[in-house]
């Protein structure tokens, strides 16, 4: 452990923190409330506006909000069969979690997944972010024509920078960040909506979405974009559920914390886009809120996608340590490591990748849905919900999680099974679809499509085999 | 501060950790509410109201 030689005055990164150990109980001190804060936190963010945005193309106000929020709640539910029951019950995050289902090496299709989604995530929020500075400076005055080019890329190293300090002292650096948040958070969203409702409530009710075709292929849009939005809290969810005490106390505010407040916040952009004809607040809030209001609320945007993007850092990171070679490393260097694209990305990819989002959005459904699915069976079904936490973090050819060559079949065919399944019913590039997708969506098929193979493989090859721990 | 414990003696914890299904059970009765009686709701409501 690089930690072992620090001295005691340094602020802390836990051990646990260093190298995604299993945490033990007296290391598991947030309670329900505190849990429910820092998932919120990290939940809310402007990202929430683009899913809002795209909802409000195939449908109007209610039944967008409506739509998203079912598909929100049965994403997170399967979230959160798939990550609590082991990241709650043995302290480990959502990588480690994974390993008795796709072996030792499965971080080949786990970390990468984690990886990509949070640096995806982390630098919308990072261009929100600049674009929130600059029309904030631009508000008061600030800000010329000149500089304004400068100023995303210039907010985005100095909020890294941020981060990255705050991250080296590890998952208490991101509570503390939270609980200063969430009053932020809570009282800008609720302002945000309120204001839209209350003085656009006459263009609301005319707005036509402008994507809208048929009525159950629109509604069907809406579930599954509420659907993949949470569906991609996969990575986050077992690095900060693992720091509950137990998983009675995390299902409550994975449900509520992480899983409500997104479609509850993207009601912002579901009514920017149809009534303003942008989901941006950064681009109406000034001129729905008045020049004064609307600063403070730029302000506050940029501050609520900061705690997400602490939160989204710290998850990575965890996941980063997983990877052989990197496990011994520095918590710095995998902080560094997980940073570094984001920051990168942001600074230089900025608008490429917030014109191609949607495409982003609907990958994320296309892998974390069958990783669920597969998830959710074996834990429950073939496990018995029992891991073999030794298996999980002894990683020798006998362990139980060797399969072969630290892979196992079952896993990869029921991935391939679940990719194939959601890619046959809705392209990620153009939303094209096929049928039965109006009526089941993308996601839920390709998580159990994905969950049946998985059984189905175990069952006829890896348990007959011996391998994979199964009794 | 967090107390320096091995990967050894975590991993021995929770292996001989005695077995507590109060503090391995899911909230069933929430998660249900939450996550599929709740969904259905909005699902419904949803289809009927605003178009």
């Amino acid at each position: 452990m690089g930690a072992s030689g620090k001295p005691a005055s340094r602020p802390p990164v836990g051990a646990h923190d260093e190298a995604a150990w299993p945490l033990m109980p007296t290391e598991r001190l947030w309670h329900r409330r505190r849990l429910f804060v820092v998932l919120l936190v990290a939940a809310c963010a402007t990202w929430c506006f683009v899913i809002g945005e795209y909802v409000g193309s195939y449908l109007r106000l209610w039944p967008g909000f409506l739509a998203m929020t079912a598909g929100a709640m049965i994403g997170m539910l399967l979230v959160t069969l798939a990550v609590v029951p082991s990241s709650a019950r043995y302290g480990i995050d959502s990588i480690q979690a994974a390993v008795p289902q796709f072996g030792h090496n499965g971080w080949v299709i786990t970390v990468p997944l984690q990886y990509l989604s949070i640096t995806g995530w982390n630098a919308l929020l990072l261009i929100f972010l600049g674009r929130s500075l600059g029309r904030f400076l631009t508000a008061v005055g600030l800000e010329g024509s000149a500089s304004s080019r400068w100023t995303a890329p210039a907010a985005t190293v100095v909020v890294c920078g941020l981060v990255f300090l705050i991250l080296g002292r590890g998952a208490a650096g991101l509570e503390r960040v939270s609980m200063v948040l969430f009053f932020v958070v809570v009282g800008v969203g609720a302002w945000l909506i309120l204001m839209l409702l209350v003085r656009q409530g006459g263009a609301l009710s005319d707005a036509a979405p402008v994507h809208a075709t048929a009525k159950r292929l629109d509604y069907q849009h809406g579930i599954e974009l509420g659907m993949v939005s949470l569906l991609a809290w996969w990575p986050y969810t077992g690095s900060m559920t693992r720091q509950a005490a137990d998983a009675r106390t995390a299902v409550m505010p994975a449900m509520l914390g992480m899983g409500l407040p997104v479609p509850v916040l993207s009601l912002v952009g579901l009514a920017g886009i149809l009534a303003l004809k942008t989901s941006d607040p950064t681009q109406w809030v000034t001129r729905v809120g008045g020049s004064f209001f609307g600063a403070l609320a730029l302000l506050f945007v940029a501050a609520a996608n900061f705690g997400a993007i602490t939160a989204g850092i710290y998850a990575s990171t965890l996941g980063l340590k997983s990877v052989p070679g990197m496990h011994r490393a520095h918590w710095n260097v995998a902080l560094l490591a997980a940073l570094l694209p984001v920051c990168l990305v942001g600074v230089f990819l900025s608008s490429w990748f917030f014109t191609h989002f949607a495409t982003f959005l609907a990958y994320l459904g296309v892998f974390f849905a069958p990783v669920a699915g597969i998830q959710i069976v074996d834990y429950f079904l073939l496990r018995g919900q029992r891991i073999s936490l030794r298996g999980v973090y002894e990683a020798g050819r006998h362990g139980p999680y060797a399969y072969w060559c630290g892979l196992n079949p079952a896993a990869l065919t029921a991935m391939a099974a679940g990719v194939s399944t959601y890619l046959y019913l809705l392209d990620p590039e153009s939303y094209a679809t096929h049928e039965p997708f109006s009526w089941l969506g993308a996601s839920l098929p390709a998580a159990v499509v994905g969950a049946l193979v998985h059984v189905a493989v175990t069952r006829l090859v890896v348990r007959p085999a011996g391998r994979g721990g199964y009794e | 501060m967090a107390e320096r414990v091995s990967l050894e003696d975590r991993i021995r914890f929770y292996e001989t950790r005695e077995h507590d299904p109060a503090l391995e059970r899911l909230d069933w009765l929430f998660l249900g509410l939450s996550g599929l009686l709740f969904p259905l709701g909005c699902l419904v409501l949803g289809w009927w109201v605003g178009w």
